[in-house]
């Protein structure tokens, strides 16, 4: 049986599904609610959903925008920091985080989350009973991690002071499942900038973990922001790439666990 | 119209019920594969809203949009599974896409039906995946590559040995009506 026979036999043995269910009161009453729903947030990627090709047809005033955004991309993949090259895109970022104002950390934190409510009913009563705001600063960019007992979220200004925030995430494994030494990333996604795009990154880490480093296929060490349980880092990173990227944890011992794979983690944390 | 929400343009809007029309069947379906029927709408719902609020991120032919949904539902799915277990599907529905006329003479036979199903039903639920982008949901290589987050080499030898491992169980629980024909061309040595 080769794999046509057996591919054929597959469909002719599932269950037949009827067409036009897109026509049917639910599905309509959906398509009217989502396009009286304004388009907001409209900055950020959507978690691990890579970028599509722009609407070159569909919205031609765009075309100058995408074309940009296009070149943005390319010249951040020769120029990223680390990388070389004349260190124009994202030229103050650094491997090693720096500390985030107390203000600078309250004024992005609100502003993610002005951003956050339209889109998921997240309030700024959620961000005062925050479980956890980790924060760090690298050059001109802040970045922070709300944690609540029900979501977690990224957020990110870059140079000209722009919100964006990513990597929404519910059903967090809890500190007893995590155990001492797990890690649970939360947050793996890619944003967008003027400069290009940043990969970032969030999670919750066991209480014996000291310290989280990040190693990219480009052999740069990104040194994570860690504090009270959680972590968090950012890097510029071309759009898409991220396979081969890992996580190393150091634990107060002294000892490590190295090579954990980023997309394995994201898929499935990994409890002590 | 009268108006429209802010940020909105007649453009957007339009746009987005040509592919809204075109995939909800699809994508439907691709979910209602993967969890409960009760929560196929729910996931199938916040996988549109994203494309609505992404719209200038979905591309534009609707063969990748298609599966740049089923990316983004295979996404809220894995979401949801983490935060509540119950969720998950033990095993994938095989449900046909949408539509699909019912006509292959050789497979009508019963027996065959209920061998695959059963044979089906003992594949790991990583099989299942990647056997349905490919088989079911149609996706190309690179677009299930795509869906799953893996390499398009890595894909396609976990499709290879998917499609081994289900000739390898078919052969294993076939019924005496098919089990001659499926003998004939198993090499029991060969799964991996």
């Amino acid at each position: 049986m080769n794999h046509h026979d057996l591919d054929s036999q597959l469909r002719a043995a599932a269950r037949p599904v009827p067409r036009g269910r897109v026509h049917q009161a639910p599905a309509q009453d959906l398509l009217e609610r989502i396009v009286n729903t304004p388009r907001a947030a409209m900055g950020a990627t959507p978690i691990g959903v890579g970028n599509g090709r722009r609407g070159i047809v569909r919205h031609p005033a765009r075309w100058v925008t995408v074309g940009a955004a296009a070149i943005a991309v390319t010249i951040a993949a020769l120029v990223v920091p680390g990388l070389g090259g004349d260190r124009e895109a994202y030229a103050s970022w650094s491997a090693t985080p720096a500390q985030l104002s107390a203000d600078d950390a309250q004024t992005i934190g609100r502003e993610c989350v002005r951003k956050l409510e339209p889109d998921f009913g997240y309030t700024q009563a959620d961000l005062s009973n925050a479980r956890k705001v980790i924060a760090e600063r690298r050059g001109e960019y802040g970045y922070l991690s709300i944690v609540t007992k029900r979501w977690s979220a990224a957020c990110f200004r870059d140079k000209t002071g722009d919100v964006q925030y990513s990597s929404v995430f519910e059903g967090q494994v809890t500190d007893a499942q995590l155990g001492r030494a797990g890690i649970e990333l939360q947050g793996w996604g890619q944003l967008r900038t003027s400069e290009g795009h940043v990969r970032i990154m969030s999670g919750h880490v066991g209480s014996d973990i000291a310290a989280v480093d990040v190693s990219l296929t480009n052999g740069t060490t990104v040194h994570a922001t860690v504090d009270g349980g959680y972590f968090l880092a950012w890097y510029p990173e071309e759009a898409g790439a991220g396979a081969g990227t890992t996580v190393t944890l150091h634990k107060k011992d002294g000892s490590a666990s190295t090579g954990l794979s980023a997309t394995e983690l994201y898929d499935a944390p990994k409890l002590d | 119209m009268a108006g429209q929400p802010p940020g909105v343009t007649p453009g957007d809007e339009a746009v987005f019920r040509v592919l809204f029309e075109a995939a909800y069947d699809d994508l439907l379906c691709f979910v209602e594969r993967r969890t409960h029927p009760v929560a196929a709408e729910d996931v199938v719902s916040e996988v549109f809203l994203t494309a609505w609020r992404r719209l200038d991120d979905v591309p534009v032919d609707l063969d990748n949009a298609r599966a740049w949904l089923f990316t983004a539902a295979h996404h809220v799915l894995r979401n949801r599974r983490r935060s509540d277990q119950r969720q998950q599907a033990l095993t994938l529905r095989i449900l046909r896409q949408p539509g699909t006329p019912e006509v292959d003479v050789e497979a009508d036979d019963v027996a065959a039906r209920v061998d695959l199903a059963r044979a089906w039903e003992q594949l790991s639920i990583d099989d299942q995946h990647v056997l349905t982008l490919t088989v079911f949901e149609g996706l190309t290589g690179p677009q299930a590559a795509k869906v799953l987050g893996v390499s398009n080499a890595a894909f396609s030898l976990r499709l290879l040995r998917a499609r081994r491992r289900l000739r390898k169980r078919l052969s294993d629980v076939a019924s005496p009506a098919t089990r001659p024909a499926t003998r004939a061309v198993t090499n029991p040595g060969a799964s991996s």
